[in-house]
């Protein structure tokens, strides 16, 4: 099915002069989940204001403008800000703006919050919550209102462990509707649990990433394996774990080797392919090859000119089962 | 002994008393009233745009909130006597006049203190209501329901200089009997004539006043949300 | 919530039963005047006896305007009252021959008076003349508090010192720019002489320890006038209320009431028109 994207161009935004974001060129699905990574201070939270049509830019597009952005996004900040009353009051506002029934409100009230775990503090004041609970209610307050694209700002920022899960989970769900979900995390693990697609940014550009991810499931292979199989069950990879809940496989870039014929190793994974493109990066080159799937590999400049690879090469792809990481 | 007189002004229930203190209460609450929705409007309009001479407002509110009374008072006087300007509307030695002069007494204290209680507010404020599609009266009735402490302290600190001056009510009032006749203009008139403690009874009046007022509006703030 | 709704709705309530009663004040407007007199006669509770008389005979209610006669007479220049009552024959002449005010007439006396406290420092007890005992005052350098606000009284103290040849200045001279009360208060904690009038002093004799010490010159006679403000300089001046004040208060039955007013058992006020 074609999706409409979000295409980011030319996109420039500067606080007191200098450039806080410059984006040249990017694509977002829409219907998915999207994760922006970085440090603090790589224009994150820039971004998703962008994003949540909040902020406009200075130079280029986010896709639509502003106001479309504004009418279709809902956006739950780092620190989120909660309305002085109780909770219901603060998803009641929410909703006040669509013209929805009071029956059917309140039962979206209590299944929001039941999604939440909140429900039995319905009534207390938003100000007496715990943090975690701020979060939660702040995003259960979104939910409420079912946007076409939620945008989250480091929801996981601070929080304890439950809420953490909880909130992870309520993403998750929210995935199955169909809805666009962007977010921003320092959360490795639950970028690759969450995302169908991750953005590395620094210092306001677009960075690029040094593992190959994929989304799949698995499938139990033998006692010491497991079976990765890609969504689109163009491969399938062995792997280490314990756990039927992985959705998603990262390989480092470095952790792949390659070899001009099969040989015998104790890498369990060696995939066949073509060398598709060839990258240099800074001494070393980032090889794609097409084996099925793209897969993205660091070799020194030396291997290359040992092996004389160039594009249309047909390789070997080695990799350990344990260098499959699984989320 | 003066507690004394001002406890038996108030429970004996004396008629013109009590017409003085409703004058000035009355007075006081129209003029707030009257100075308050455009003093909310310009704190506001301050607080949430940028434009030019925003700074030179600012000062100039900060600076009018120093102005003695009777010079608002004159000021007012000579464009509402009926050698001024507006002379024709025959506002002078009216409760009217007194509105029009406690209103512009009361509004850049308001206004600025509404404009630095807004101030104050997170930015994640408007861009939650923003994000919510909440705008226009909605928003900045949320905006002012999220301050309101800051707002009420902001309308009644203009309620208080209103209630307590004695200049504008003096001088575009005239202090007439059963008419115009307020609580400070009664103690000027009453310190003038050497009855001091009636004088005296009647500033405890209005410290009772003026202390009831902002003990309702506090505590229905605190009980509201 | 419910609280504040409820606090709410007073609060409207009540700036809603305000406004009604001051706009019915407004429509009874045709029906007011306005009177800009001195202290003097409302302080000492004339006006209380005189008007509420005249609002029965006439419908008419008057809007006292308690000033100094300087201010009373701005007051009736700009138009802003109907008409004047006040006690300073220089100034009033000059009201009328400017074309502000028409139709003066005499309605009653009193006089002024010099008080000072009982041990009399500068020894002036006994003079019959103001001017000399003014002399007295000065060259003894004793505490005088003069009104210094341009009222009828300030007026005649000026033309004391006029009369005595003296222009009054030095630290024992102060100007309190203040009414008739406050300075007799301010002489009694300073110790100091002061030009009163009598009717003043004989409503507050029982808060201050000063006494009188010179009466009965001529140059302390204290004639008050009434005046209509001019009707032709501004649009809607109510000349007919001011007229029919004016009528009442040099009828018999007004020059009767000022004559049987009295303070603490004494007469503060002599009717001039029917004696």
């Amino acid at each position: 099915m074609d999706r409409e994207k979000l295409i980011l161009s030319k996109l420039k935004f500067k606080y007191d002069k200098t450039d806080v974001l410059s984006i040249d060129h990017l694509e977002l699905a829409t219907g998915v989940i999207t994760v922006f990574m970085g440090s603090n201070g790589s224009g994150k939270t820039t971004l998703l204001k962008l994003l949540s049509g909040l902020l406009k830019p200075e130079e280029g597009t986010v896709g639509f403008s502003s106001e479309v952005l504004r009418k279709r996004a809902v956006m739950v900040h780092q620190v989120p800000y909660l309305f002085a009353g109780s909770v219901k009051y603060n998803i009641n506002f929410a909703l006040s703006g669509n013209k929805t029934g009071s029956k059917k409100r309140e039962k979206i009230i209590r299944t929001v919050l039941d999604q939440a775990d909140l429900l039995h503090l319905i009534n207390r004041k938003s100000s007496t919550l715990s943090g975690g609970e701020k979060h939660r209610l702040a995003l259960a307050r979104a939910i409420a209102v079912d946007p076409e694209i939620l945008i989250l700002d480091e929801p996981f920022a601070h929080i304890d462990t439950r809420s953490h899960l909880l909130i992870e989970k309520i993403i998750g769900n929210r995935a199955t509707t169909g809805k666009s979900t962007i977010l921003s995390t320092h959360s490795l693990s639950s970028a690759f649990r969450l995302a169908d697609k991750i953005v590395h940014l620094d210092k306001g550009e677009i960075l690029d990433p040094n593992y190959n991810f994929f989304k799949g499931f698995v499938k139990k292979q033998d006692d010491r394996f497991i079976c990765f199989i890609t969504d689109d069950k163009s491969i399938s990879i062995l792997s280490t774990g314990y756990n039927n809940d992985y959705r998603t496989a990262v390989i480092h870039y470095s952790d792949i080797f390659l070899s001009v014929e099969e040989i015998a190793t104790s890498a369990q994974n060696q995939l066949k392919g073509t060398v598709t493109a060839m990258k240099a990066k800074e001494d070393q080159f980032l090889v794609t090859i097409n084996c099925g799937i793209e897969l993205n590999a660091l070799i020194t400049e030396l291997s290359v000119n040992k092996f004389t690879l160039r594009t249309g090469s047909k390789v070997f792809v080695n990799f350990k089962a344990s260098a499959v990481r699984l989320y | 002994m003066v507690l004394l007189k001002a406890l038996t002004l108030i429970f004996s229930a004396d008629r013109e008393v009590i017409f003085i203190a409703m004058t000035s209460l009355s007075l006081a609450v129209a003029s707030t009233i009257v100075s308050m929705i455009p003093a909310l409007l310009l704190g506001t309009l301050l607080s949430i745009k940028k434009f030019r001479g925003k700074s030179i407002i600012i000062v100039f509110l900060n600076s009018l909130m120093a102005l003695p009374t009777v010079v608002i008072g004159l000021m007012i006087y000579s464009i509402i006597s009926r050698s001024g300007p507006l002379g024709g509307l025959r506002l002078l030695f009216t409760p009217w006049g007194i509105i029009i002069g406690q209103s512009i007494l009361s509004f850049p204290i308001i206004a600025s203190l509404i404009y630095s209680a807004l101030s104050d507010i997170r930015p994640e404020l408007p861009e939650t209501l923003n994000s919510f599609g909440v705008t226009g009266i909605r928003k900045l009735y949320m905006i002012f329901r999220e301050s309101r402490t800051a707002v009420l302290s902001a309308i009644l600190s203009g309620f208080g200089r209103i209630i307590g001056e004695v200049g504008v009510s003096m001088m575009l009032g005239g202090n007439i009997r059963w008419y115009t006749r307020t609580i400070t203009t009664t103690i000027a008139l009453e310190t003038s004539r050497g009855e001091f403690e009636l004088a005296l009874a009647m500033g405890l009046i209005l410290i009772f006043i003026s202390l009831s007022v902002n003990t309702l509006l506090h505590l229905g703030v605190k009980s509201h949300g | 919530m419910k609280k504040i709704k409820f606090l709410l709705f007073i609060f409207i309530i009540t700036a809603v039963y305000t406004l009604n009663c001051f706009a019915e004040g407004q429509l009874e407007k045709p029906a007011r005047l306005r009177l800009a007199t001195t202290t003097s006669t409302e302080n000492t509770g004339l006006l209380d006896t005189l008007l509420p008389a005249f609002t029965k005979n006439t419908g008419i209610k008057v809007d006292v305007i308690a000033v100094g006669t300087g201010k009373a007479i701005t007051l009736g220049e700009n138009g802003d009252v109907d008409l004047i009552m006040v006690h300073a024959r220089s100034k009033e002449d000059k009201f009328i021959s400017d074309g502000y005010g028409v139709n003066r007439r005499d309605l009653m006396h009193n006089d002024f008076i010099i008080l000072g406290p009982p041990d009399d420092p500068a020894g002036i007890s006994g003079y019959n003349s103001a001017s000399e005992a003014m002399e007295m005052i000065s060259g003894n350098k004793s505490n005088f508090i003069s009104r210094g606000d341009d009222s009828g009284t300030h007026t005649r103290e000026k033309e004391l010192w006029t009369t005595a040849g003296i222009t009054p200045s030095g630290t024992w001279y102060k100007e309190a720019g203040q009414g008739m009360g406050a300075v007799i208060t301010m002489a009694d904690d300073l110790e100091a002489y002061t030009l009163s009038d009598r009717g003043t002093f004989l409503s507050m004799k029982d808060k201050t320890d000063l006494i009188v010490l010179v009466e009965g010159d001529n140059n302390l006679f204290n004639p008050y006038g009434v005046i209509a403000v001019n009707p032709a300089l501004y649009e809607g001046v109510n000349y007919e209320g001011a007229m029919r004040l004016i009528a009442f208060l040099t009828s018999a039955e007004g020059q009767s009431i000022i004559g049987n007013f009295r303070k603490n058992g004494e007469q503060l006020f002599y009717p001039d028109v029917i004696k």
